[in-house]
């Protein structure tokens, strides 16, 4: 369909597509999560060693894999019921920390040395699959009860909670289900590379995953589909600056930032487009 | 019968051969097709990796420039389409595929890192275009990677193998402790797998082995753990800043006995770092920059005059040796760099490389072995008055 190289950069755009939407899922609760990087490290490693050590069929690998991450997901949403806002980003940071440190020295999954030799599974099609999946069940759960319970709780904890919102439960469930989609987006990054090494899941990966979102809009679930596209593919776009693309990427974020402190698309906007392709057909 | 059949196969063969020497001959004299023959280079420009990335592509450029002064390959000129990988490992995959794709080059040079290469050899691979590293140093990368993936580079474990047998029998080690940061994959190798390989083979006894972490600054526990168990010398692996201020207390606390380091030592950063209380210190590199053989002094003018006066790593001189051996492979295997030969031409590089066999370069003679790792003599070096000599 295309060449191998544009592929490529479109199968880490999904990648990327699925992390993102991992973050913006807790986001959409009011939940500042940098620990998707971790949820992303612990399903790659353990999809990585369910198909390669245990001999699972990838599907099922990943969809453990992507249970596993969903329950440690859940037991960091426990501290995070009573922690808010940055002690909550904190938390989350160290917990991501923890896990990078913990594969450094697991000598089980490699260690230091990485883990390769996985089979190349991931591909175009289970990629953007899976990716159209998550906006479907995006688009339903903004348009549900739960999906509004968390649209209350990020403008007013408070207040969610006179209205008789569980909040408990509401918070465990976007934690786990954020780190269910991360453990997703892992197990297919790893095994489309074929290596994973822990220093790749540092803190800084967590941060790109937080740009792309805050950069796309945090309002719906479009902005980090669209922002994690258009931060994947400037840098290659821009390649021929050399040296100088990466100052480029950095501009666009400040100038964006400037201009649009919401994110690139947020719900006006979305609901100004649904009305003018209304009017046209 | 069967002689009749015999005969008809030899004059078959014979034939065959014939046609074969006609057509490779002419190729190879009638110069290259094509406006310039292509080799796209994966390094990284931004990031952590950034010296081994600058210090590799600078020792191309300069092999370029020397190759395209004197009237390039076949009469056309050589070409670096160089990519950025920025240090993201996983960015060299595609890199790879847009330079064997849309670039059409004959062959890669790079990447550098030992885990980009877990990830781009066995794209490479699929795609049937050789990748050379000139860096990556981690043992087993391109054996795992046949046939298409080489690395003009010494393994940590042959770089170490010499050194390490020297510097046991001249100091006369019986026992030895090992410390080694935990939380980096080369010094990791070697620390846990090369150091205690070898020291059993010398019948060295392993006293104590212990681990630090990157960005650990107090070291002085482990150097009294060690200082305890009384060994003859001391064994490290960490990156160069590390280990020097792993060197600086062992003086501090008086343990005054040799010191041997991994590869990642042998540059001047560990010598600043360390000042006065590095020297004795042993290491080994693939290259030695003070070499004063006039062929590796020409080559170390040139890189110090257009790097503000920094001698190359081991990366420089590997690259500048590598685009030499890809010149003589294009001159010798019948390269046409004819577009529609795309794959045939990749092939015969394959096959350049790996029939290398003492190529004479700056960092001494280098030979492929069956597994695809540059094999080379590799320089012992120590410290003494403040600069990386040969150890004697």
């Amino acid at each position: 369909m295309f060449s191998s190289y544009i592929e490529s950069i479109l199968i880490f755009n999904g990648i990327h597509i699925i992390m993102a939407l991992s973050l913006y899922l807790p986001f959409s609760a009011g939940q500042i999560s940098l620990a998707q990087a971790g949820f992303m490290a612990i399903g790659a490693y353990a999809s990585s060693v369910m198909t390669l050590f245990w001999g699972f069929p990838f599907y099922i690998a990943l969809f453990l894999s992507g249970l596993l991450s969903a329950m440690t997901g859940v037991l960091v949403g426990f501290p995070a019921i009573r922690i808010k806002g940055i002690y909550l980003l904190l938390l989350t940071l160290a917990f991501g920390e923890m896990v990078r440190v913990f594969f450094l020295n697991f000598e089980f999954t490699g260690g230091a040395s990485g883990m390769g030799g996985m089979d190349l599974q991931t591909n175009f099609v289970n990629v953007y699959t899976i990716v159209a999946i998550l906006i479907i069940f995006f688009y339903r759960l903004s348009k549900s009860r739960m999906g509004r319970a968390f649209e209350s709780m990020r403008e007013d904890e408070l207040a969610a909670e006179v209205m008789g919102i569980n909040i408990v439960k509401a918070k465990l469930l976007a934690f786990g289900v954020g780190a269910f989609i991360a453990g997703l987006g892992g197990g297919l990054y790893a095994h489309y590379v074929m290596y994973i090494d822990s220093p790749k899941f540092g803190f800084l990966l967590a941060v790109e995953f937080f740009v792309f979102v805050v950069f796309g809009g945090m309002e719906i679930f479009w902005g980090p589909i669209i922002g994690t596209t258009l931060l994947t593919l400037i840098p290659e776009v821009v390649r021929f600056l050399k040296e100088w693309r990466m100052i480029f990427y950095g501009l666009v974020i400040v100038v964006l930032m400037i201009v649009r402190p919401q994110g690139l698309i947020d719900k006006k906007l979305v609901d100004d487009i649904t009305r003018y392709a209304k009017k046209l057909f | 019968m069967k002689a009749q059949r015999f005969y008809r196969f030899v004059a078959v063969a014979c034939i065959a051969l014939l046609i074969a020497f006609a057509s490779a001959i002419p190729a190879a004299e009638a110069g290259l097709k094509g406006k310039s023959v292509k080799v796209g280079v994966i390094v990284p420009l931004a990031g952590p990796a950034i010296s081994w990335g600058q210090h590799s592509l600078l020792g191309a450029e300069i092999a370029r420039d020397e190759i395209n002064a004197a009237g390039g390959i076949g009469g056309i000129p050589l070409e670096l389409i160089v990519e950025d990988t920025a240090s993201k490992s996983d960015q060299a995959i595609s890199l790879a595929r847009k330079l064997a794709e849309q670039d059409k080059v004959l062959i890669i040079l790079g990447p550098i890192l030992s885990s980009a290469c877990e990830m781009v050899f066995p794209v490479t691979n699929r795609m049937k275009i050789v990748a050379v590293s000139p860096t990556s140093a981690k043992p087993g990368v391109s054996a795992k990677n046949r046939p298409w993936a080489y690395r003009n580079n010494l393994t940590s474990d042959k770089t170490l193998g010499p050194a390490l047998e020297k510097w046991v029998k001249d100091n006369n080690i019986k026992k030895a402790g090992i410390i080694y940061d935990s939380s980096d994959a080369v010094s990791t190798g070697e620390g846990a797998k090369v150091y205690p390989a070898f020291f059993k083979k010398f019948g060295v006894e392993i006293v104590d082995s212990l681990t630090v972490q990157k960005k650990d600054i107090d070291f002085s526990a482990h150097i009294t753990r060690i200082k305890a168990k009384n060994p003859d010398g001391v064994a490290l692996a960490a990156q160069a800043e590390q280990a020097a201020n792993i060197v600086r207390e062992m003086r501090r606390q008086g343990l005054n006995i040799p010191v041997i380091t991994g590869v990642e030592c042998a540059n001047p950063l560990f010598i600043r770092t360390g000042k006065g209380d590095v020297e004795g210190v042993w290491t080994a590199s693939a290259s030695w920059a003070g070499n004063p053989d006039p062929k590796v002094k020409k080559f170390v003018t040139k890189f110090m005059k257009r790097k503000d006066g920094e001698k190359p790593n081991s990366g420089g001189f590997k690259s500048y040796d590598s685009i030499y051996i890809i010149k003589e492979i294009i001159e010798k295997y019948g390269v046409t760099n004819d577009p529609k030969d795309l794959s045939k031409d990749r092939d015969r590089l394959r096959n350049g490389w790996k029939n290398v066999k003492n190529f004479p370069g700056v960092s001494g003679l280098t030979t492929i072995n069956e597994v695809g790792d540059g094999v080379s003599m590799p320089a012992i070096l120590c410290v003494k008055s403040g600069q990386w000599v040969a150890a004697k």
